[in-house]
């Protein structure tokens, strides 16, 4: 029975990108004032349904010399369908639908299908994302501590808390809206191993009709 | 003359006041002495003594498997995913007695990221000479560029936020299969687990699974009841979006012992209230609440002896108490019911005397066959009946007639008189009752026999709807055959379980057989592993590697030292191998495969539980004294075989019995062939209605049909002798009380909720009525119908 326990030994997560480490803010709101602060952005985010954007990625791994900017967009459609595409500087895109993760890289042109349950660590950033972009933060307050790092524009440092199941892995998350607080445009990330990454999203498009071929990327084999 | 009499009855009344006064001292005694009776509520008496069926009932019953709790929390909508993670960690936290060992609630994300780095880098004693063969073949400059170029695409990529502590650690995945062995390990579970947020998850992500290990034995009633209670206490703490099941062992032993209480309590007491009311009203005679006593009497002297001979009695058994009763009693009412024809003790006596000990020793007969079973329960309710069958025969001719000697002048008075009679013609009956048992032997090739142990388990329904929902919830799969094995150490038990799964691998391939010793092998081959490792990169291989990566990691960018942890763990030196058994992995796979036993060591290997690979692996596990395998299929096949063979050589040995001693007794070939038609009709109609109502057969229906058989053929001497005789006691009074108060003892056990008890009883009912009906009204048709052409016109001899 207990091999379940470790069924998730496998997998790993470790979001990569420098960035400068930055400060947290002196003045931060108590919990009323913050709970506020998540309660307005859910109502101003909580609508969307579906979201698309490009975005860049600066990456920096202990394991390489330099920083590495990635460029790529990605698309999520409630309630489940989640595609990350990078274009540079590889092509590469993998795609979560109907309890399956499909892989596909341009070198080998080939598309590998995992099931969801073998990637269980992967499945958990991707509903990490989607309570990010579809504004279900309250929920959040369970696994983090939450402050506000800047009300303009709003920044807001999410610190795993000690029942956390990210407390070993991250340093801390923070994510960025743009004026409105309508959608998200920087997420940053520090892993306990020091490793960093910043996503900038840019052209976010809301509840926008996504092209169903964003979905199907076994066509991308040849 | 009158005066003669009455003096005769007045020596009578003072023998009945010393009589009771004894009785009563030996009941005084039997109750008190019942204090010290040794109660068992373990199934495992209506299994038959056969070494591998006590083996995997055994095993299933002790592992500390089976001792684990689990409780499955649910919401019912998966958005509030988050309160189902609180409600599990709150009540996690809330856990704190020493009656749970620990709480399972998922993985910890620190573990698993430097326990798989460091099991990855101890690997390498894992790695068998071939697999060093296929290594070298792999260290030329090609392959090692496209493995370059293959991990910085994969350090890119989102999946690589997963795969990174184990690239850096082992680059060119020289562990990639050993790990894929981890994860094949993990995989072949019987629930359908995910992790997710560090916790064990269902699929639908609406159920969170935690297991509490414990060291209370399922079958440690007070202990069991103080841990269940304690766990259902700290439920009480949830929020109301979630909601709590309950899976244990422990729930089915307290459950059997509740409903087996009761179920005696009923059988008892409705007995005793039937037994009572058909006595008073019918009778209407104070004395007749004799005839209720000499079974009570017989039956807990037999309770008292048969604990002094076999050490301890089943609830079982028990509960059958009130069935034997009802069978002992019928001696009394053959008595009764003589005293009641009107005519003198001594008279009436001798008429009854010889059916009434034809019948008990024809009884006795048949139980004593099942003395010799290999079903220890079968053997216990064996002794049980043939002692409270003796006591009460001896009660009923020995002592019961004085306390029912009546005063001589209302002798007339008392006179019984069965008063339903057929007015139907004997052939219609004889056509009647043929058609009845032809339509049972119609059925017969229907007959359906079952054979899982689950039927015996008495627990209330709840408890197997909660398990049943578990199942669903968790879409648990088909339960997995085991090779076990035994060591009076853990060590030591590794080391057999190598050997064990070297012969395993011949058998299938290495997919399908799911053990501890593909990732953990005994010391010493670790350590021969690790001396031809480091002697391999010695040989120049080293170097060669450092260069291809120095050439080719440049090109993407990765730093000098990127992947230093996995250039030191090339020259991984032997004194690592004690460093592997402190690995954090293996701290957790460890618990799922072996277990402390008080022998010493268990080590459990898990395989498809199919008949073809079964008994491959059994043929070959003769050759392992110090291992068994346990297959759930197996040990339905092997139970249905032993009930069957021990099913036929009873039946065999009662067929040949029951014949034998009617015909020692009545000496008369057609009278026997008689006699024998209510066993004949009773054993004809149970199968056939059972089969009717899609009722299987079990153990328990299989022993009544036995029973039944030889009370019914009771019924069937007493009419034959009542026609031949021409006796002046009423018979078919005699035998339809008898009919009746067996009635209600297995009536009682119809109303149970215990399901030995309840087969047992529904059984019973069948063969008793269509027993009696057969006994009262075919008999005598019968026998008027043969006489006519082939009996002597004298009555024959009986001993």
């Amino acid at each position: 029975m207990k091999s379940f326990v470790w069924i998730g030994i496998f997998l790993f997560v470790s979001f990569g990108n420098p960035v400068d480490g930055w400060a947290l803010s002196d003045v931060s709101p108590d919990q009323t004032e913050i709970r506020q602060v998540l309660h307005d952005l859910e109502k101003n985010i909580g609508y969307i349904e579906s979201i698309q954007a490009k975005f860049i990625q600066k990456k920096r791994m202990k394991l390489f010399k330099h920083e590495i900017e990635l460029s790529g967009s990605f698309y999520m459609q409630k309630p489940d369908h989640f595609a990350w595409y990078t274009h540079s500087p590889i092509e590469y895109a993998i795609i979560f639908k109907n309890n399956k993760v499909l892989q596909w890289n341009h070198e080998t042109n080939r598309v590998d299908v995992i099931s969801f349950k073998d990637m269980p660590i992967l499945r958990t950033i991707v509903e990490q994302m989607q309570s990010w972009f579809y504004g279900s933060y309250l929920s959040l307050l369970d696994e983090y501590e939450i402050e506000i790092v800047s009300n303009a524009p709003l920044r807001i440092c999410f610190i795993p808390n000690e029942h956390s199941f990210y407390l070993k892995m991250l340093e801390h998350v923070v994510i960025q809206f743009n004026q409105e607080q309508s959608a998200i445009d920087l997420i940053e990330v520090e892993e306990k191993s020091g490793d960093m990454s910043i996503f900038h999203f840019k052209e976010t498009l809301i509840n926008k009709e996504i092209d169903p071929s964003v979905w199907e990327i076994l066509g991308r084999a040849s | 003359m009158q005066a003669s009499m009455q003096s005769q009855f007045r020596f009578e009344r003072k023998k009945q006041i010393i009589l009771a006064i004894a009785v009563g001292l030996v009941v005084l005694l039997a109750l008190f002495s019942l204090r010290s009776i040794k109660l068992t509520n373990d199934i495992k008496v209506m299994l038959p003594q056969q070494e591998n069926i006590l083996q995997t009932f055994d095993f299933f019953r002790k592992t500390p498997l089976a001792g684990n709790v689990f409780v499955s929390f649910e919401i019912k909508d998966s958005k509030e995913f988050p309160k189902l993670i609180s409600a599990v960690d709150q009540f996690s936290a809330s856990l704190d007695t020493p009656m749970i060992k620990s709480v399972v609630t998922g993985t910890d994300g620190v573990i698993s990221y430097d326990g798989i780095r460091e099991f990855v880098r101890l690997a390498p004693q894992l790695m068998s000479e071939e697999e060093l063969n296929v290594l070298d073949a792999r260290l030329n400059g090609p392959f090692i560029h496209k493995v370059i170029k293959k991990l910085y695409r994969d350090l890119l990529s989102l999946s690589g936020l997963v795969m990174k502590p184990v690239i850096e650690q082992d680059p060119l995945g020289f562990q990639k299969e050993t790990l894929a062995k981890l994860r094949n390990l993990a995989t072949n579970m019987k629930h359908n687990v995910e992790i997710r947020n560090g916790h064990l998850i269902s699929r639908d992500g609406c159920h969170a699974l935690v297991i509490l290990e414990t060291d209370i034995s399922i079958t440690e009633g007070v202990g069991a009841k103080a841990l269940i209670r304690y766990i259902e206490d700290a439920l009480l703490e949830l929020p109301t979006a979630v909601s709590a099941d309950l899976i244990a062992g422990h729930l089915h032993s307290l459950s059997n012992e509740r409903v087996i209480k009761r179920d005696v309590f009923v059988t008892i007491a409705v007995a005793s209230i039937g037994f009572l009311a058909l006595f008073l009203f019918l009778f209407k005679d104070i004395k007749a609440l004799l005839l209720f006593m000499v079974p009570i009497v017989s039956v807990l002297i037999s309770i008292l002896i048969c604990s002094w001979i076999l050490g301890e009695l089943s609830y079982i058994i028990m509960g059958m108490g009130a069935l034997i009763s009802g069978i002992a009693i019928d001696y009394c009412i053959h008595v009764y019911v003589a005293m009641r024809s009107g005519q003198t003790r001594q008279v009436a006596m001798g008429e009854i005397t010889m059916p009434i000990m034809i019948g008990a020793l024809t009884t006795v007969g048949v139980y004593s066959v099942f003395l010799l079973s290999r079903i220890p329960g079968y053997r216990e309710l064996a002794l049980f009946t043939v002692i409270s069958i003796l006591l009460s025969l001896g009660f009923a001719i020995l002592l019961l007639p004085h306390f029912l000697t009546n005063n001589p002048g209302k002798i007339a008075e008392y006179k019984l008189k069965f008063r339903w009679t057929l007015n139907i013609p004997d052939k219609y009956v004889i056509l009647i009752w043929s058609i009845l048992l032809g339509s049972c032997l119609l059925l017969l090739p229907f007959v359906n026999f079952k054979t899982d142990v689950r039927q015996y388990d008495g627990s209330e329904e709840s408890i197997f709807q909660t398990e049943e929902k578990f199942d669903q919830d968790w879409e648990v799969k088909d339960r997995p055959a085991m090779i076990v094995v035994e060591a009076t150490s853990f060590n030591e038990a590794l080391e057999r379980n190598y050997q064990i799964q070297q012969q395993v691998d011949l058998i299938f391939d290495n997919e399908s057989y799911n053990s501890i010793s593909r990732v953990w092998l005994p010391e010493s081959v670790r350590h021969e592993n690790l001396v031809r490792w480091s002697r391999f990169w010695k040989e120049g291989r080293y170097k060669k590697l450092k260069d291809y990566f120095q050439t080719y990691s440049t090109q993407y960018d990765f730093e000098e030292n990127a992947f230093d942890p996995f250039f030191k763990m090339l020259y991984l030196a032997p004194e690592e191998v004690k460093a592997f058994e402190k690995l954090s992995v293996l701290k957790l796979i460890k618990p799922r495969f072996a277990f402390e036993t008080n022998q010493g060591c268990q080590i459990v290997n898990f395989f498809e539980d199919s008949e073809k690979l079964v008994e491959k692996v059994s043929q070959a596990s003769k050759n392992w004294p110090d291992a068994f395998v346990v297959s759930a299929n197996q040990f339905k096949q092997l139970l249905s075989k032993a009930i069957l063979s021990e099913t036929t050589f009873l039946s065999l040995a009662i067929a040949i019995l029951i014949p034998l001693l009617t015909f020692i007794f009545l000496k008369n070939l057609h009278y026997v062939m008689i006699a024998l038609v209510p066993a004949i009709t009773s054993v004809l109609v149970i199968l056939g209605m059972l089969t009717c109502f899609k009722i299987t057969l079990n153990a328990a229906s299989i022993f009544a049909l036995l029973v039944v058989g030889g009370l019914s053929i009771d019924y069937g001497i007493f009419m034959v002798y009542q026609s031949y005789k021409q006796l002046k006691s009423d018979t078919r009074m005699a035998v339809t009380l008898s009919a009746l108060t067996t009635l209600f003892g297995a009536s009682t056990l119809v109303v149970t909720k215990h399901p030995v008890l309840f087969y047992y009883g529904i059984t019973m009912v069948l063969g008793i009525l269509s027993g009696y009906f057969s006994a009262v009204f075919v008999v005598p048709s019968l026998y008027r119908l043969i006489k006519q052409d082939n009996f002597p016109t004298e009555p024959c001899q009986t001993v």
